[in-house]
């Protein structure tokens, strides 16, 4: 601290030399000048600084003591501005620079959406311009629990949404809300259909009246559990089948690709176009970019004239690297079409379902390689289907004749 | 009127008060090794990397150590920092 208030008062170093010049540091002393940190520096000179005021009087005590001073360079906050008075061009970008900085900063340049994940940014972000929360606007006056009571009733199925402004830079959080449970009616009639051809291996029936068992085929949509119960005085009842039936399945499943493919691949030749953008507006610092040119890979990266958590600016540089390719030949590959099938079958037993055996055969025919999954598996196949109830069918009478 | 400095001080003893404030003799404070204060002083001497030698009222004060360094200096009081070895009245 003392150091900062010395270097805004400015520090001038003195050498003194001389037969006795320590007797400078008593004069000085005695007259209430301050030498700061004197210190020996041969056998007859001394260094030590003083503020630039007292150089006339520390002059003058020196040559009455017989001793020789020189004095350097002046440092601190004086020469400083001595400098930049020079330099006023200087001084006017840094004051611009800060100015814009400043202002900058009074505007949103960046609005970051987390916590979502089953809706998307995208529609939060609409949501939020649509209430007037957008890039480039004044957050100056935007209250919080304003823009959080008009968010929550544009986006029905957020819980919670909270702001935090820093800067250019605004935070959204967002918690969703957890959707209500199905209400189940127990008294609708509910079976459990199989959905999908197989061997009964595991049943588990909860409610309801199985009408297969272990060990039984089962074809697609087959009722396993019936809603349909009879009590003990012989009436039936519907109630809500519940139960899990778990059976084995065969699957056949066929891809197919033509043999022949062509595909991109680089030549080399690369190319670097800079641009400059300033929000929407984009400033190309090369001809012809309106020409589009469809064999070419293009990355753009861009560079924000921002310091990030601090400030954002509205400008950014951009590279675009063009790498040009070239079409050629190549031949189907059997491995991602048995990926395909393999993926597809996990989709079709479910999260629950296992394969316990599976089979690959690839076939090229008629300029078309075919690949071909034979899969055994064990699945979860009862779905639950309202209101499926049986038709009961009347018993033919035995006392009824018919005489021809 | 003049009145010798032994008359003072023998006073001073006999009356049992304090008797270095009223002779005006140097006050040499050491803080462990690190720090000798002196006020009363009148003036250095001597200033160098292991020996800060100054005036006092009856003779002359000598720090001695290793890089020793004038912290401050008005013209009552004077603050050496360094490793103090020893302090001598001469």
């Amino acid at each position: 601290m003392k150091n900062w208030f010395r270097s805004v008062h400015g520090l001038v170093p003195v050498s003194v030399r001389g037969a006795n010049p320590e007797r400078v540091l008593t004069l000085c002393a005695q007259q209430g000048v301050p030498c700061i940190r004197p210190q020996p520096v041969e056998d007859y000179a001394l260094r030590f600084v003083i503020y630039p005021k007292d150089r006339t009087a520390v002059e003058t005590l020196s040559l009455r003591c017989g001793c020789f001073p020189t004095f350097g360079e002046p440092r601190g906050f004086p020469r400083m501005r001595k400098t930049l008075r020079t330099r006023r061009f200087a001084l006017l970008l840094l004051a611009l620079a800060v100015s814009a900085v400043l202002l900058s900063s009074m505007f949103l340049w960046e609005i970051d959406v987390s916590g979502n994940e089953t809706i998307s940014t995208g529609r939060i972000l609409r949501a939020l311009e649509e209430i007037g929360f957008s890039e480039g606007k004044c957050w100056l006056g935007m209250k919080s629990e304003m823009l959080q009571s008009e968010l929550l009733l544009k986006i029905p199925e957020l819980a919670w949404v909270s702001f935090q402004i820093r800067g250019s830079r605004a935070d959204v959080i967002v918690t969703e809300a957890i959707p209500a449970p199905e209400i189940r009616d127990p008294e609708q009639p509910v079976s459990l259909i199989s959905n999908a051809d197989g061997v009964i291996v595991r049943m588990t029936v909860l409610n309801g009246q199985p009408q297969v068992k272990r060990g039984d085929y089962v074809s697609r949509g087959q009722t396993l559990i019936s809603s349909v119960a009879e009590d003990l005085q012989g009436e039936s009842r519907p109630l809500h089948a519940m139960g899990s039936v778990r059976a084995r399945t065969y699957w056949e499943m066929t891809a197919a690709a033509p043999l022949e493919t062509r595909k991109k691949s680089p030549t080399g030749d690369r190319k670097t176009h800079w641009a400059l953008q300033i929000r929407k507006k984009r400033l190309n610092f090369y001809k012809n970019s309106g020409i589009s040119n469809e064999d070419c890979d293009t990355i753009y990266k861009m560079y924000d004239f921002a310091i990030p958590g601090v400030f954002r600016l509205p400008v950014s540089l951009t590279c675009e690297t063009r790498t040009e390719s070239a079409l050629s030949a190549g031949m189907a590959s059997a491995d991602v079409l048995a990926q395909t099938l393999n993926e597809t079958l996990q989709r079709r037993i479910g999260p629950d379902g296992e394969v316990l055996e599976s089979h690959l055969t690839q076939s090229e025919q008629n300029g078309l390689l075919t690949v071909t999954l034979r899969a055994e598996c064990e699945q979860e196949i009862g779905v639950e289907v309202p209101g499926n109830i049986p038709e009961i069918q009347e018993e033919p009478s035995t006392n009824d004749r018919t005489d021809h | 009127m003049y009145i010798p400095t032994d008359v003072i001080d023998r006073a001073a003893k006999r009356l049992e008060i304090p008797t270095l404030g009223l002779a005006g003799a140097p006050r040499v404070s050491v803080t462990g090794r690190g720090q000798v204060l002196a006020e009363l002083h009148k003036g250095i001497v001597a200033y160098t990397d292991g020996c800060v030698e100054f005036q006092v009222k009856n003779g002359r004060v000598r720090v001695r150590g290793a890089n020793l360094r004038l912290e401050a200096m008005d013209a009552g009081a004077l603050l050496i920092s360094g490793l103090i070895s020893a302090v001598e009245f001469l």
